[in-house]
């Protein structure tokens, strides 16, 4: 389905453009969302996330045209906000849990422009190109585990292996990146 | 794999925007379920945020209602209500435990089912008074009250062609070995004995006492896989010199039940008398009928195996007998089996002060029938005793033989001597 088109059916049915919307863009705006607040999250608090994003996208449909750019960088622009907004949530929450007796003053974790978080985003996406150069299974399974923080059973469930198979490859797999890491110079 | 490397794979997030978008088209994460969670959730949002949804909105929406206020009124009634429960309860259990003349009742003034051991009571102390000057009436007036109910009572009886108003006075005399009182008994102690099924099934040493004395040396043996379940119903009288006992076990209610196939010489039940008597009830001789309710008749003397079948082998047995001191010191009952038929039946009970510290030691030989037996205790080394006539309460009576059979033979100081076995 064309952007214009996804305009034309969000006019006649709201419903069904919604259920679009996810076919569509549902894996991307999860992907998003996970990769913001996959570490302090849970899986309801992710997909609570891409609920929001959803609605705020079905809400200001009518901001959208489609001659003014693609829905996707669109959608994506919303999600990546709205993930953000999430983590701040999800962190001062899990901080007021953590440090609920020493009456610390929460300062939210800044995100951008800092040294520590740009060598942060420079490892992980180190880290993402051997993951990729790994070769399948193993970089879905590696994905699917860290990544989408799914179980070993849920695993094999999706990639029709079994759960043995499963744990030993990504055994074997971690142990590959981690020479990998060292091998181009990461030191722990 | 350590843990570093796992740690590792934890910063597997913030990708830039391209790899993140490489992963949700290459791994999709959302599976049908998800994707369904996720569409209610977005309708419900929707729903309450700009309320354009109409089909969810429905769902969500609760109107026409109103806070709930309890009227003083219940809380009164509820609280007079109780209080005329607890009143009503306390006044109906006072009232029940008054007996007909207003009195409040008491363990020593139930009258119920004594009334035929009263009648029969009188009639029974006539009839042991002229047949016996050492006989002496044992039936417990005053206890009866406790006895099961009159049915349960008239039918035990029955069977024995009585019936309530002709039944005697069961009174039990004492033959040999002599004693100077009669066997006593109670059927209330025995009716009120809790027999459970755990104690009976097992190992036939479980009996059950009864009798006025303080329960000394008046116990029953049950049969080894007899089981009631409702122990309250079992009691038993039982005829002996012209005075009348009947055994009964177990009740309609019961699952009694008497073995037919015991191994045991088919003695089924053993009545052991304060003086040392012992009678058994054979399985052919007990019947527990259909309506739970018990025949039987006494063995004659034929049907008891009047020769012991000890043999010379029978020392071998018994000197390979471990006799510790611990269970021989003061405990009269503990006994040690001899024999070769499996030591069953046959057992000796060592006197109460008996001690050694060569149990390997102790043998025996005995004369009867023609047989020798001999008994002898301790050695040179061994510390063993025999208690003096003037410490010893069970007069003098130093050992026990008890046969298959049911024989008992009592040996006196006189009779038993201490052999050096080494030399």
């Amino acid at each position: 389905m064309t952007d214009s088109e996804w305009e034309q059916l969000l006019c006649s049915s709201p419903s069904k453009a919604y259920e679009t919307l996810i076919d569509q863009y549902g894996n991307l705006i999860y992907a998003i969302v996970l990769n913001k607040i996959g570490n302090c999250g849970t899986r309801e608090d992710v997909e609570d996330c891409v609920s929001d994003i959803m609605v705020e996208v079905f809400k200001n449909a009518e901001k959208y045209s489609a001659g003014s750019g693609s829905l996707k960088s669109y959608i994506s622009t919303i999600a990546k906000f709205r993930a953000i907004d999430a983590f701040r949530q999800l962190s001062a929450r899990n901080n007021m849990r953590s440090d609920v007796e020493d009456d610390d003053i929460f300062i939210p974790p800044a995100l951008d422009n800092t040294e520590e978080e740009t060598e942060k985003r420079i490892f992980s996406q180190n880290l993402w190109n051997i993951v990729r150069s790994l070769g399948e299974p193993d970089c879905s399974i590696i994905v699917y585990q860290y990544f989408y923080k799914r179980k070993i059973h849920e695993i094999a469930k999706i990639l029709e292996m079994t759960s043995d198979s499963v744990k030993k490859r990504s055994m074997r797999a971690r142990k590959k990146i981690g020479t990998l890491l060292r091998k181009g110079g990461y030191h722990e | 794999m350590n843990k570093n490397d796992k740690d590792l794979m934890d910063k597997l997030n913030d990708l830039e925007d391209f790899s993140v978008e490489e992963i949700a088209e290459k791994y999709p994460a959302i599976d049908k379920k998800t994707r369904k969670r996720i569409l209610k959730q977005c309708m419900k949002k929707n729903a309450f945020s700009a309320g354009s949804d109409h089909e969810v909105k429905e769902a969500i929406t609760v109107s026409g209602t109103e806070r709930y206020k309890r009227r003083n009124l219940y809380r009164f009634a509820a609280s007079a209500a109780a209080f005329v429960i607890a009143v009503g309860g306390i006044t109906s259990v006072f009232m029940l435990n008054r007996n007909p003349n207003g009195n409040i009742s008491s363990e020593s003034e139930k009258p119920p089912a004594a009334s035929f051991y009263d009648k029969s009571s009188d009639a029974a102390s006539e009839s042991s008074s002229t047949s016996t000057n050492s006989t002496e009436a044992v039936y417990d007036h005053d206890t009866s009250n406790t006895l099961p109910a009159d049915d349960n009572v008239s039918d035990g009886f029955g069977y024995l062609g009585t019936t309530e108003n002709d039944t005697p006075q069961p009174t039990i005399e004492a033959t040999e070995p002599t004693t100077d009182n009669t066997v006593s008994f109670d059927n209330v102690a025995l009716n009120e004995t809790c027999w459970s099924e755990g104690e009976i099934d097992g190992p036939d040493e479980h009996r059950i006492e009864f009798g006025k004395d303080g329960f000394s040396g008046h116990y029953i043996t049950p049969p080894y896989d007899y089981t009631t379940q409702d122990a309250l119903q079992v009691y038993f009288t039982y005829t002996q010199n012209g005075d009348e006992i009947s055994i009964r076990m177990g009740s309609n209610k019961a699952t009694g039940k008497v073995s037919f196939s015991d191994d045991r010489n088919q003695v089924m039940l053993t009545i052991v008398w304060a003086d040392g008597r012992t009678d058994h009830f054979y399985t052919y001789s007990i019947e527990i009928n259909s309506d739970g309710s018990l025949e039987y008749y006494l063995p004659s003397d034929s049907d008891y195996n009047s020769q012991p079948t000890t043999t010379e082998n029978n020392l071998v047995s018994l000197n390979g007998t471990t006799w510790y001191e611990s269970e021989l010191d003061g405990t009269f009952e503990n006994s040690i089996m001899f024999g070769n038929d499996g030591c069953n039946g046959h057992y000796i009970i060592p006197p109460e002060d008996y001690a050694t510290t060569d149990p390997t030691l102790i043998y025996f030989s005995y004369m009867q029938n023609g047989n020798e037996i001999l008994i002898s205790m301790g050695s040179d080394t061994a510390t063993g005793k025999l208690s003096s006539a003037d410490n010893d309460p069970r007069g003098q009576v130093m050992m026990t033989l008890v046969w298959a059979n049911g024989d008992t033979e009592y040996l006196y100081t006189e009779d038993i001597s201490v052999t050096d076995l080494q030399n």
